[in-house]
């Protein structure tokens, strides 16, 4: 699927770089962001794991 | 200050566009791409909640994925076969044992029998494949899979590596994924390294090995372990990574060697025998693989395992020793065979390697007398073809290098041809001290 030129538009996850075919759910955000579900969890975990706002420390 | 406050570079979540200031956390991806801790909730319930409305479906789905993605046991045990020699039962058990990890991985989310893991122990010789065996199938499985070794492992405390590291490997090998982790696989190698030492009259604790055993017992059952993320030794002031260990596969591997002996014991103690040479029941080249075979737990708990940790691994798998045929066709028939090893190395140099059977059987034959199992070929196949590893590189005019049993067994030099199939006359340092002799 992923060679297949046929296929006109590629999500990509913008986390981690996969596409759409590799990953299990893709969510799109405005523009052209769009997070995968495995992403997603890990961004839980680190949230969990250490709350707070890293950027604003 | 605050002006610097102020002219702080903004970030925005890409997906709601608060600022940093306006969110708890914001997560920086690659790239100008960032996401705050509302958005990942709320991509969560997105996920929870398409999962959750097409239960029935995803089920389905998941259901017929299983049976799709897992390779059958069989299939399992053909790929085993293109890499491994013999050992047929030890590979059946490994192909059915990964085959219903994840059928249990699979199935865990759903349903009302909980399944549980039949952890797996190997027995066999140094040098029968007990270890190649787990790292082909590491390569083969894509459920994450670490190889850790009993040896380095000491009590929780003592200088040496703790036991949780064996999981911090295997969360490693998911990419800290801990959900992925949790349904991967542990090779503990060298297992028989941590039996009791004995009745050991010293008093001091034996921290190296019962202690190891003690502290392995609740992850290979099954526990919420704390791992430290760095590796090295806990300590209060530091966050750890928990993982699941209850489905998590081990597969335990040693040498036990002498652990015939108790099983000889065990079997011959009910029919005494008297008169010379009584004790000869078994004897021969098969005695130990006949032996290993009636292994029993009561035979490791002899050896030094402690009846907690055997009563956890309740497949126990005893592996053979090889004879001379397993050893031919370890050298000629697996992927990466040796003989196809040094032919490629041979071939760099522009030298076809060609060896004649007898000369395989020859190795076979003497790698059977370095009693280190496939290890033995190598040492071998070194020994005879050392000279013309070093004549070769240095001459362009040799094409062909034959050897024959007479070079393995007698270490003469192999016949080396050149292009036209004409012997090239290597003389090593001796004849050429005869050759000068005879001209003076």
């Amino acid at each position: 699927m992923a060679s297949n030129p046929t296929t006109p538009v590629q999500y990509l996850c913008s986390f981690c770089g996969k596409n759409q075919d590799q990953v299990h759910g893709l969510i799109a955000g405005p523009g052209d962001v769009n997070i995968c579900e495995d992403c997603v969890d890990l961004c839980r975990e680190i949230i969990v794991r250490r709350g707070g706002n890293r950027l604003g420390q | 200050m605050a002006s610097n406050r102020t002219n702080r570079v903004q970030y925005h979540c890409s997906f709601c566009g608060k600022n940093q200031d306006q969110v708890r956390r914001l997560i920086a991806g690659p790239g100008a791409v960032y996401i705050c801790d509302e958005c990942v909730d709320l991509c969560r319930e997105i996920i929870d909640e398409e999962t959750g409305s097409a239960t029935t479906a995803a089920t389905a789905k998941g259901a017929a994925g299983v049976a799709k993605n897992v390779p059958a046991p069989k299939f399992i045990y053909e790929h085993l076969e293109e890499y491994v020699v013999g050992q047929d039962q030890a590979k059946k058990v490994l192909a059915v044992a990964v085959y219903n990890h994840y059928k249990r991985t699979g199935a865990a989310a759903d349903g009302d029998i909980e399944l549980e893991k039949s952890n797996i122990l190997l027995v066999g010789p140094t040098g029968v494949g007990k270890t190649y065996l787990a790292k082909t199938l590491a390569k083969m499985l894509d459920v994450p899979f670490s190889i850790a070794d009993a040896t380095a492992l000491t009590e929780a405390g003592y200088v040496g590596e703790d036991v949780e590291n064996i999981l911090l490997h295997l969360i490693q090998a998911a990419d800290f994924d801990i959900q992925k982790a949790e349904r991967g696989i542990i090779y503990i190698d060298e297992i028989d390294k941590i039996s009791r030492k004995g009745d050991n009259p010293s008093i001091t604790r034996d921290v190296s090995g019962e202690g190891v055993q003690q502290a392995l017992l609740k992850i290979i059952e099954g526990c919420i372990a704390n791992v430290p993320p760095q590796g090295g030794r806990k300590h209060p002031h530091q966050d750890f990574l928990q993982i699941n260990t209850a489905n998590i596969l081990f597969i335990c591997g040693g040498a036990f060697e002498g652990l015939e002996n108790y099983i000889e014991k065990r079997l011959t103690r009910d029919h005494v025998r008297i008169g010379f040479q009584a004790d000869r029941g078994f004897r021969g080249t098969k005695r130990k693989d006949e032996l290993l075979t009636h292994v029993t737990h009561d035979d490791l708990l002899e050896f030094g395992l402690i009846p907690e940790f055997v009563g956890r691994l309740p497949m126990v798998v005893g592996l053979q020793s090889l004879d001379e045929g397993s050893l031919v066709r370890i050298l000629t028939e697996p992927k990466n065979a040796l003989i196809k090893q040094y032919q490629h190395y041979f071939a760099m140099d522009g030298v076809e390697l060609v060896f004649t059977d007898d000369a395989l059987k020859a190795v076979a034959e003497m790698a059977i007398k370095h009693k280190t199992g496939a290890r033995g070929l190598r040492t071998v196949l070194e020994e005879t073809l050392m000279e013309v590893m070093y004549e070769i590189p240095g001459r362009g005019d040799v094409k062909k290098c034959v050897v024959n049993a007479e070079s393995v067994l007698n270490r003469t030099r192999p016949l080396l041809l050149t292009r036209g199939g004409q012997q090239v006359d290597v003389s090593g340092p001796g004849s050429t001290q005869e050759l000068r002799g005879e001209t003076a």
